[in-house]
């Protein structure tokens, strides 16, 4: 049995718009402490990790162990007939094997998701260590990465000191952004580097990320050529991240 | 995806109440009759550079029919030499002449090396039948002027397998049975009904074709004339040779016939006939234009000439702004340089040089040198009748005596190329021909034609004639020899088979085996309304109308020791088998439909077992000749080389006939063209490829892939091998064979898409474009290094390594398109797509290369019909540039594009080997980090 309660429609919403950057089905694990989803993508270049508390939910009984897994378009669908002021109201049946969401506002509308069957095995936590972490404003992330993109398709970060510097080049040019952690006018709020990591990502991911990020700021860690994370959070205690494999650089590579 | 509709099945659609449109049958009016096709009056346009884009993976079904509009030759032969007597002189070609009315026959007597003529005396006239009686058929045709006399005559219906009355028609020319309006078989239709009813049969002969089928001459083989009768005179066959020979077959009655008629084609060698080579260069200001030989603007400027016997010369005209200039590092000592001062003399030296020679050879003769030459010298006001063998007759250019070979229509030949020599050669110029077959290219210039000093120009000239005549004579005269053994079998005169395509040698050899044995040949429609024309097997491919051959899914990966066994010339062999020709599928015969062993596979067809098929027997005894005697006697030491020699031409044009024999006969627009037979071949095909994979895997051998006559399995021992060659023969009926062992076979998850790896490290690449030609260089370039890589790989661990190294190939191709090492030049970069039409006849949507082609004309180059553009890709404006003009400007290149077709090339080859091309790019997956 599994059942719960969301006040706020703009949460969920946040949610679906973050998963459905990068995913076409979504694989939600649902036990007694709350709901994580983990998924690669299918290019297995990027990796959502889901994280909501059962305390995010005004309500929630959940009495064991599920697999929800659910087409993305099909839910996105749905979202968007949410209104702002409605009260969501979540169940699993499993008898018909459907996962039932209700909108309760001036009507009470009811959909049911017919389920998808889940993969077999469940995508572990990566143990990751970061060289670099910056805790900043997301909207200086989200300009960082339109002004690469201007003139490349991939961005390339460094952290050294109190910097950090977003580079591109392309065909016809280059382009730098730098932020300095220091002073109160800062984007940046808190910049921890150890060594002077520097490492490239593909700019279409990043884009797409920045485009669903609804945050004021977020985490930033990286380490030398290795893979970056993203981590926003979620009504408070939830968190959604990101972690992305970085693009070598095709002539460092070792042969 | 052909089905588009509705993807829930419960919703009905609208075409299920309307009835589809799709197959409607078209209305018949009358049979095929002589439209000359669209395609041929485009030649006369086509240079030599054509690419051979369109034609890069012909399949004989499309061949384009050939044009069989009747055509009277208004040839003088007053003056020419028509002995009563000459000793045997091989016939080369038979003509009618208008003048005379008569038909006519071109013969080359090896003693003086000349050519002699020979005027039917038989009185045969031209003629077509009907099934109208004779008052009706004369009452019809009425007063033409043309009409002789009719009778009665009886020939037998292969249809309904029973003799038949039908009028025969005579007339006094071809042209009044057909060829000009009111002729007497458009006179013998039916307009009576709704639609217009043809009652005429066999009026769409051409009457030089008609003439040799009636006569049983045989153009090719030897004849002499006595006292004005022309005799065979086959030299006499070694009896114990013959013996053999007939011994390699079945004993049977019909088959005797056939090797009495075939053998002296077989067995009779062709001489060295003297044979002179011409090319011509002609001055022009534009530079790159070719002239309109049509009307001939510009000056001659030189005509190469070049025999086989050592005759060798450049005639050169003296223009006052040339210089003689030096000879080059090879110039030839054999060549001899002749100066005129007026170019009309040059010509009618050229005339008279060329006039005494059986054989002249061009390369695109027809459509330009000969053409020019005429058209010039008449534009000089040379006197025509005295002075000029060239006649010009639509796309053609023939001479008064002798025979104009256009090699260049030849070798364009798809048979030619790909049967006959293996496709040597891709593109249809002299320049990638002579490469091919002679491993010689033309001469490189040092600047414009119209600009060379007299010495280089003439060297080139000549060099061009002279590799003309080269590929007639490389490999013991291989290309000659064979013209001539085409010439026998298909029945055509030398003009002729050097110009048309397989479907009509095919059609030929049969319209002749039917006038020899006295049957009637029938028309389409009276095929189509005897037998079924809807097919009851289902398309699997959009465009075509039944079921053609099976594609087993492939098993995607790399396997090591794949062994591909495969049929040969499977659907020949299942014609022979399965007795199918056009009037033994869906015989007349009860008892033969009764019987259940007569039942073709997936259909209701059931084939004959009371008469042999005239197809079927023919192709079989090609391919039975072929197998068992012909191929294996060309590689046997105990003979002496000559006869080798001769044998593997003899099994290279049978190799033609019977690779064609499905293709031509199954293809709708083929004269005898039959849907129940067509289908019923592909069906015992598929029948043939599934009960072989049972088979193996009944044995517990995996089939990794299959496609229409082959089986890709996994490494089968010797034993299981030879268990399935066993047992196809003794269930099937087919001989199978194991055809190759790869090192290791790499299969994508597509069909057609795969390469196979071999032992000796060679590489089969099948369906991918890395091989394209109109992909650019420098990607072809690091494709080969690629397959030269992947060639090294020996064992599943290997490819690790290889992954390296063409991680290298990549890295230096993406270096280069970046500018970080050595820039690509623009040539290297450029794709290469041929305009096949003018470039306003193209629409409103332009493909890049329509776009290209319209940025050099706007630059003021002249951009024809037929013109290679090139141009690279780059960023901002159109995207694109033509390569003639990236010297002119500043541009980018777009890298991605390029990367994009790079990753198209790649990535289809490295996914079978499980390399992502992507990774290679600097790509990483995050299961690299966890």
């Amino acid at each position: 049995m599994f059942h719960a309660t969301l006040d706020s429609t703009s949460t969920w919403k946040q949610i679906v718009d973050a998963l459905a950057t990068l995913l076409t089905e979504v694989h939600f694990i649902v036990s007694k402490s709350g709901i994580i989803l983990r998924q690669l993508d299918s290019s297995k270049a990027a990796m959502v990790d889901l994280v909501l508390p059962a305390k995010i939910f005004q309500e929630y009984d959940c009495d064991g162990n599920y697999d929800i897994c659910l087409g993305v378009d099909e839910l996105n669908k749905i979202s968007k007939r949410m209104a702002g002021d409605d009260r969501l109201e979540f169940r699993l049946d499993e008898d018909d094997n459907r996962f039932e969401i209700k909108m309760i506002g001036q009507a009470q509308r009811q959909f049911k998701l017919q389920l998808l069957t889940a993969p077999d095995e469940r995508t572990k936590k990566p143990s990751l260590e970061f060289d670099a972490k910056a805790e900043m404003f997301a909207d200086a992330f989200k300009q960082a990465v339109k002004d690469i993109g201007v003139v490349s398709s991939h961005l390339r970060i460094a952290a050294s000191g109190k910097t950090l510097t977003f580079t591109g080049e392309g065909d016809t040019g280059e382009a730098e952004v730098s932020m300095k952690a220091a002073g109160d006018e800062s984007v940046i709020f808190h910049l921890e580097v150890s060594a002077k990591p520097t490492a490239m990502y593909a700019l279409n991911y990043l884009s797409e990320i920045a485009k669903a990020m609804s945050t004021d700021s977020l985490t930033l860690q990286f380490s030398e050529n290795k893979p970056m994370l993203l981590e926003f959070p979620i009504a408070e205690i939830g968190s959604i991240s990101f972690i992305l494999a970085p693009r070598v650089e095709r002539d460092r590579r070792s042969t | 995806m052909k089905d588009k509709r509705p993807t829930d099945d419960q919703q009905a659609s609208l075409e299920d109440f309307f009835g589809s449109d799709e197959e409607e049958e078209p209305e018949i009016v009358e049979p095929p009759q002589e439209v000359p096709p669209e395609s041929s009056s485009n030649e006369q346009s086509i240079d030599e550079n054509e690419s051979t884009e369109n034609d890069s993976d012909v399949d004989d079904e499309e061949i384009p029919p050939d044009d069989t509009e009747e055509m009277v030759t208004e040839i003088q032969v007053g003056e020419r030499e028509t002995p009563s007597n000459l000793p045997p002189s091989y016939l080369l070609s038979v003509d009618y002449a208008g003048a005379q009315r008569k038909a006519f026959a071109r013969l080359y007597n090896p003693n003086d090396k000349k050519i002699y003529f020979w005027f039917d005396n038989t009185g045969h006239k031209p003629y077509c039948y009907t099934d109208y009686p004779p008052d009706v058929a004369e009452t019809k045709i009425g007063r033409h002027r043309g009409f002789v006399r009719s009778e009665r005559v009886e020939l037998t219906d292969l249809l309904r397998d029973e003799p038949v009355k039908m009028t025969k028609i005579i007339a006094s020319d071809p042209l009044s049975i057909g060829g000009s309006a009111g002729a007497i078989r458009e006179r013998l239709v039916d307009r009576s009904g709704a639609t217009n009813v043809s009652h005429a049969w066999e009026a769409n002969i051409r009457y030089r074709n008609c003439y040799t089928y009636d006569t049983n001459i045989v153009s090719g083989l030897p004849y002499k004339i006595e006292d004005g009768n022309l005799i065979p005179s086959a030299p006499k066959l070694d009896k114990k040779m013959l013996d053999e020979f007939k011994s390699t077959f079945e004993a049977d009655e019909d088959l005797e016939k056939i090797i009495t008629e075939y053998a002296p084609m077989f067995f009779t060698e062709v001489p060295d006939i003297r044979r002179i080579a011409l090319d011509i260069e002609v001055y022009t200001p534009v530079k790159n234009r070719i002239p309109d030989a049509r009307t001939a603007p510009y000056q001659v400027t030189a005509i190469g000439l070049s025999d086989n016997e050592g005759y060798n010369k450049c005639f050169v005209l003296k223009r006052p702004e040339i210089k003689e200039g030096k000879k080059g590092a090879d110039y030839p000592k054999e060549m001899e340089l002749v100066y005129f001062e007026d170019e009309k003399a040059m010509l009618i030296e050229a005339f008279r040089i060329i006039d005494a020679y059986p054989i002249v050879l061009t390369f695109v003769g027809d459509a330009f040198d000969l053409q020019y030459l005429h058209n010039r010298a008449e534009k000089l006001g040379v006197n025509m009748n005295r002075h000029c063998p060239i006649y010009l007759a639509r796309d053609l250019a023939l001479l008064q005596r002798g025979i104009h070979v256009d090699l260049y229509r030849f070798l364009k030949n798809p048979s030619i190329r790909l049967y006959a020599l293996s496709g040597a050669y891709e593109q249809f110029n002299l320049e990638s021909i002579a490469k091919g077959l002679l491993g010689v290219g033309k001469l490189d210039l040092s600047d414009d034609i119209s600009a060379l000093n007299y010495f280089e120009l003439a060297h080139y000239c000549w060099r061009d004639a002279n590799l003309t005549l080269r590929l007639t004579t490389f490999d013991d005269n291989l290309l000659l020899r064979l013209i001539v053994l085409l010439m026998r079998v298909s029945r055509l005169s030398m003009e002729d088979v050097t110009r048309l395509y397989i479907s009509s040698w095919i059609q030929s050899l049969f319209r002749q085996e039917h006038r020899s044995q006295k049957y009637i040949i029938p028309r389409r429609i009276d095929i189509d309304s005897s037998k079924s024309v809807e097919a009851q097997t289902e398309a699997m491919i959009k465009d075509k109308s039944f079921k053609g051959a099976i594609v087993i899914d492939p098993v995607a990966g790399v396997h090591f020791k794949a062994t591909v066994l495969d049929f040969a010339s499977l659907y020949p062999t299942i014609m022979k088998q399965h007795n199918i020709s056009y009037e033994t599928i869906d015989c007349p015969h009860e008892s033969c439909q009764m019987d259940p062993d007569n039942r073709v596979p997936e259909t209701d067809h059931w084939v004959c077992t009371e008469r042999k098929g005239m197809i079927s027997q023919t192709i079989g005894f090609f391919r039975d000749t072929r197998v068992k005697w012909f191929k294996p006697k060309s590689k046997d030491k105990a003979l002496d080389e000559q006869t080798q020699e001769w044998y593997g031409v003899v099994e290279k044009a049978l190799k033609v006939f019977v690779n064609a024999a499905y293709g031509v006969t199954g293809a709708q627009h083929f004269e005898l063209f039959c849907m129940p037979a067509a289908e019923s071949v592909t069906a015992y095909g598929r029948n043939a490829i599934i009960k072989t994979k049972e088979k193996a895997e009944e044995m517990g051998v995996r089939v990794l892939y299959g496609d229409t006559d082959s089986v890709f399995l996994d490494n089968p021992s010797e034993e299981q091998q030879k268990e399935l060659v066993r047992w196809s023969t003794e269930e099937l009926g087919i001989d199978l064979e194991v055809e190759k062992t790869y090192k290791y076979v790499a299969l994508s998850d597509r069909k057609k898409n795969y390469i196979g790896v071999y032992e000796s490290g060679y590489v089969e690449v099948k369906g991918l474009s890395g091989k394209k030609r109109n992909t650019p260089d420098f990607v072809q370039d690091a494709f080969r290094e690629m397959l030269d890589v992947l060639s090294k790989v020996d064992t599943v661990e290997g490819f690790e390594a290889a992954k390296e190294e063409i991680r290298e190939i990549v890295n230096s191709v993406i270096d280069r398109l970046e500018g970080k090492a050595e820039a690509y030049t623009p040539e290297e970069l450029a794709f290469r797509v041929q305009i096949t039409k003018r470039i306003g006849d193209y629409g409103l949507s332009k493909p890049q290369h329509v776009r290209a082609a319209e940025m050099l004309q706007k630059a003021g180059y002249d951009v024809p019909p037929g013109t290679i553009v090139e141009y690279i890709k780059i960023k901002g404006g159109d995207g694109l540039l033509p390569v003639q003009m990236a010297g002119e400007k500043s541009y980018w290149l777009d890298k991605d594009k390029y990367l994009d077709t790079l990753r198209s090339v790649f990535g289809q080859v490295l996914d079978s080997v499980g390399i992502n091309f992507e990774e290679l790019l600097g790509f990483t997956t995050l299961d690299q980090f966890f």
